[in-house]
Parts: structure tokens; C-alpha cells; sequence
């Protein structure tokens, strides 16, 4: 298991895909710190709209919204089908090691990468927040319970993901039904609460409960519950995952 | 001790079977050269023996035993198209799989692009090689972690006359130096009959037969048919007169001379001289190509 993860590790190391996601997430940040840089010092309405901003705000929602969930499955997905387009996943599997193996190996190496990326780049812009406008207060706890938030969010929907990828095989096609159960899911969701007016629809909701997972402001137990949820979504599609990658004929 | 073992090796999809209960036998040493159209289930039954599909039925041993994982890390392979990371030069495509292999030595790297042929070709990505250096690179891959065993699908497919002569001499190289058996499929028969070492033929999804290349060559030969009275004074006529000692009783009753050929004339006055009636004289036989080309269902 550890010569898989560390061969995975070396291949996203050397991945294009990473580069490119690293760099638009790069570039994303250094838009939103250079409005904040410009709010702080051009002063005048820009400066009045992030008055109320601050550091620790920036750093947990860096992982919010449906945008950033895209980014992953265009990481993972993306790894993960290109595999099966360039028909490495035929190399990989015919060396005698373990498929559960070797598909958690890759969950690992890419959940990592995404996670190591997305909470550096996050604390650059709470940093740079910080300085404009002032960092905040949070106790020690709560923080922590941020970064849970935070990780579990990445580490489950690399795990939605992959379970959609091992499923579609084409990079194509993965990213195209992660869009849709994204931006599908959220309108059924709202759909399904104005209809039936229960608001556990929306609640339950994938988005809804990324939110709250990063949300100190909320009930400790109430982020700790949406924490746990999607943790355990991310758990049961991993297992699916691996399963389906374990029983699969790959040609 | 056979390295391969299928019994009863089926696999089939929607309902059709593109392997039929095949029975295969790869010998340890064995250069297999597996035979057979397009579609036939070749490259299907490769897959069954790396583990990239399922048999629906039967099974078969690596090694002589049932633990097919234990076997497939003494496996090489290359299926169909060379399977690359495109991104990454031939030296980081190496340093992937022996990481994943637990052999990590960038001096054994080094070695295996030397031997494959591939020294120089420092930052190029894999996806601007030519074909020929792409299965090259293939191959290389499959030697890593020292298999005791090559499946090889096509691997002289697409490529020029001159790539075609390296991967020839290339495996001839390793099967000499390392003892490898290798099972390898192919289109082209003339290469494969400078390098096999048994034959597998398979015609929809069926094994037809499995013959040594010694098999082979009597099988193809020219030689006379003859059919006369009494064989085996025959046989006493030509070894005394002509001094022929090849030459055997065939299926029909009649005889098969295998030297002397373009003697017929001398041959058949040696027999006519010494009472033996011949009614029938004539020169068969076939080429290899021709031969294959029956066994695998054509004209």
C-alpha cells in the first residue's frame, strides 16, 4: 500500500492536471487578495463593501459553494478518467497489486493534493484579509472544527467524485454528471422544499450542508452534525468506489 | 513447469462467447506465438490471464498455482496500444510503475531505457514519441520488477520494417539473457515464425490447436507424395537405392519422401526398377503463411 501511495503521489506530483488546477486556484486567489489589497487602499465604496470582512471568514469560505465542489471533480475526475483514456489504468492494474488498493492509493494521493492546495492558498488570502481588514476571533476549538469542516468537505466530494468517474470512465462525461448532480440536485432540492414545504430538502442538501460543515458561527453541535453527515456520504461513495473499481472488467 | 495454464477459459459478453472453453498450455522458456484473426479472442484472453477482465467460466493457474496475484507480480504486459502517461518523459513513466513495484533504484531506470533502446531521450514527453518508441517504452515497462513472463499483444503492430527487426531482436535478447517466456500475439506470421517457439492457433474464440515450431516446419514442408503398392518396401527401396532415410508412412497409406525432392524422376525409376508399382507422384506441401491462414478458418 505504501509503494502505491507513494507512486500516486509522485504521478499527481507530475500531473499537467494538477499544475493546472493549482494554477487556476492561483490565480483566483490572487484576484480576490488583490480586491482586498485595492478595497483596503483606494478607500471609497470598495473599501465600505469589505469593512465587515475578515480573515477567518475568507479562510473557511474558501472551500464554499458549488464552484469550488467543481474544481474538485475537475481534479479528481479528471486524474481519475484520464487514466482510462490513456488506458494506464490496463499497466496499473495488471501488476499484481490489489485494485482496492491501488484505487484508495489514488483517493488518498488526489484528496491530499486538493487539500494541501485549496487550505494553502486559503490561508494566503486570510492572511492578506487580514492585514487589510483584521484577522477576527475564533477559539481554538472552533478552529479546529473549521479545518474538519474543511477537509471532510474535500476528502468527500473527491470521493463522490471518484465514484462518478469510475462510473463514466470518460473525463468528459464525469465532469459533465458532477455538473449536473451539482446544479441539478440543488434545484431539485429547492424545488422538492417549495413543493412539500419540509426543510430538510434543502437542509440535507449537498451544498447547503458544505455551509454549515465551515460555519463558526453556527451551533457547535449543528456544524459538528453537517461535519459528520457529509463524512459519511464520503465514506459509503468511497466504498462504493473502491467496489466498483474492484469488480469491473477494465478494457 | 508450464507458466500458463487455462482450462476451460471462456468469457463472454451480450450473450456470445469470445472465448470458448479454451484450453492453453505455456511452457516455462516458451516463445507462444498466439494465432489468430481479428476478433478471434486473442486480446480477450490475454486480458483474462492479466487480471484486466473476469472469465465467465473456467480458470487457470500462473506458475502452476491458483494465486493469480501472487503470479501477476512475476508478470509483464502490454495490451494492445502502449498504455503511457502522455505528460511525462519515458523516465518518469519508469520511475511511476517502479515505484509502485517497490524498486526505486534510478540506476535500474537508467538501465532499462538502455536496454529497450531509449538513452537519449532526456525531457521528451511520451506523447511526442514515435510508435515505435512508444512500444519500446511499452516493453520496458513490463520489464520492470524482473518478470518471469511476457504477454505481449501485437507489440510489432504499426510499426516499419526496421522497428519491427529491434523489438524481434529485442525480445530474442531477453528471452536468451533472462530466460523469459514470453506468450505474444501478432498479425505479422513471417515474424513470428522467426521467433516462436510453439504456436497457439484460436478461430472464434475456439483454441484449434497448440503445435512446437518443429510441429510446424514438418507440417509445411515439401515433400513427395507417392502412393504405391507396399510402403514399406518402398521405404527398404529409396534407403538402399537413393539413400534416402526421410521418408515416412503417411495417414492414407501412401508414402512422404522429404529429401531428394527435385529427384522425382530418379526416385520413382528407383521404385518402378525395384518392383514397386507407384500410381501416384506428387509434389505437395505449403507455406507457413498458407498454412495459418487455413487453420485460423480462411480460404
Amino acid at each position: 500500500m505504501l509503494d502505491i501511495m507513494k507512486s500516486e503521489f509522485y504521478k499527481v506530483r507530475k500531473s499537467k492536471v494538477t499544475f493546472v488546477t493549482a494554477l487556476c486556484l492561483l490565480g483566483i486567489t490572487l484576484i480576490e487578495a488583490f480586491a482586498m489589497l485595492y478595497g483596503r487602499f483606494a478607500g471609497g465604496i470598495w473599501r465600505e463593501a469589505l469593512e465587515g470582512t475578515r480573515g477567518i471568514n475568507v479562510y473557511a469560505g474558501f472551500v464554499s459553494g458549488s464552484f469550488f465542489l467543481i474544481f474538485i471533480a475537475l481534479f479528481v475526475g479528471g486524474m481519475i478518467s484520464n487514466e482510462y483514456t490513456n488506458r494506464t489504468v490496463r499497466q496499473v492494474v495488471s501488476r499484481g497489486a490489489s485494485r482496492v488498493q491501488i484505487a484508495l492509493g489514488q483517493f488518498i494521493a488526489l484528496s491530499t493534493a486538493m487539500t494541501l492546495i485549496s487550505l494553502s492558498f486559503a490561508a494566503l488570502l486570510s492572511i492578506v484579509t487580514g492585514l487589510c481588514y483584521g484577522f477576527g476571533s475564533i477559539s481554538f476549538g472552533r478552529f479546529i472544527m473549521v479545518v474538519i469542516g474543511q477537509i471532510v468537505i474535500i476528502w468527500s466530494y473527491a470521493a463522490i467524485t471518484m465514484l462518478i468517474a469510475h462510473f463514466a470512465r470518460s473525463g468528459g462525461l464525469s465532469i459533465g454528471l458532477n455538473v449536473m448532480f451539482l446544479l441539478g440536485g440543488e434545484m431539485a432540492s429547492s424545488i422538492l422544499q417549495f413543493l412539500t414545504k419540509k426543510e430538510y430538502f434543502y437542509t440535507y442538501w449537498i451544498e447547503n450542508m458544505q455551509m454549515c460543515a465551515i460555519n463558526f458561527d453556527l451551533e457547535a453541535a449543528k456544524q459538528a452534525k453537517f461535519t459528520g453527515i457529509l463524512f459519511v456520504i464520503g465514506a459509503i461513495c468511497l466504498v462504493l468506489g473502491l467496489v466498483r473499481f474492484k469488480i469491473r472488467d477494465v478494457d | 513447469m508450464e507458466v500458463l495454464t487455462t482450462r476451460g477459459l471462456t468469457k463472454t459478453y451480450r450473450g456470445k462467447d469470445v472465448v470458448n472453453s479454451v484450453d492453453m498450455h505455456v511452457e516455462k522458456g516458451d516463445i507462444y506465438g498466439f494465432i489468430g484473426k481479428n476478433g478471434a479472442g486473442k486480446t480477450t484472453l490475454m486480458k483474462m490471464v492479466c487480471g484486466l477482465t473476469r472469465p465467465s467460466q473456467g480458470g487457470f493457474t500462473l506458475f502452476g498455482s491458483d494465486d493469480l496475484g501472487a503470479g501477476r507480480k512475476k508478470i509483464g504486459c502490454v495490451i494492445e496500444q502502449p498504455a503511457l502517461y502522455p505528460g511525462m518523459t519515458a523516465r518518469e513513466n519508469l520511475i511511476y510503475y517502479s515505484k509502485m513495484q517497490g524498486c526505486e533504484k534510478t540506476t535500474d531506470v537508467d538501465a532499462m531505457l538502455n536496454l529497450v533502446g531509449l538513452p537519449d531521450t532526456n525531457k521528451k514527453k511520451s506523447k511526442k514519441f514515435s510508435l515505435g518508441m512508444k512500444q519500446r517504452l511499452s516493453i520496458a515497462i513490463a520489464l520492470l520488477g524482473d518478470p518471469e513472463f511476457l504477454v505481449l499483444d501485437e507489440p510489432m503492430n504499426g510499426l516499419d520494417p526496421a522497428g519491427i527487426r529491434e523489438i524481434r531482436e529485442l525480445l530474442l535478447g531477453l528471452h536468451a539473457k533472462r530466460q523469459l517466456t514470453i506468450l505474444m500475439s501478432s498479425h505479422i506470421l513471417g515474424e513470428l515464425g522467426k521467433i516462436a517457439t510453439k504456436y497457439g492457433i484460436i478461430n472464434s474464440g475456439v483454441m484449434v490447436e497448440e503445435f512446437s515450431a518443429e510441429d510446424l516446419e514438418n507440417r509445411v514442408k515439401h515433400y513427395l507424395h507417392i502412393t504405391v503398392n507396399d510402403c514399406e518396401k518402398a521405404q527398404r527401396v529409396l534407403a538402399d537405392k537413393c539413400n534416402i532415410r526421410e521418408c515416412r508412412i503417411l495417414e492414407d497409406q501412401s508414402l512422404g519422401v522429404y529429401e531428394q525432392i527435385e529427384n522425382a524422376a530418379l526416385i520413382n525409376q528407383a521404385l518402378v526398377q525395384n518392383d514397386v508399382l507407384v500410381s501416384r507422384l506428387v509434389s505437395e506441401g505449403q507455406d507457413m503463411e498458407m498454412y495459418f491462414v487455413k487453420r485460423m478458418g480462411g480460404y
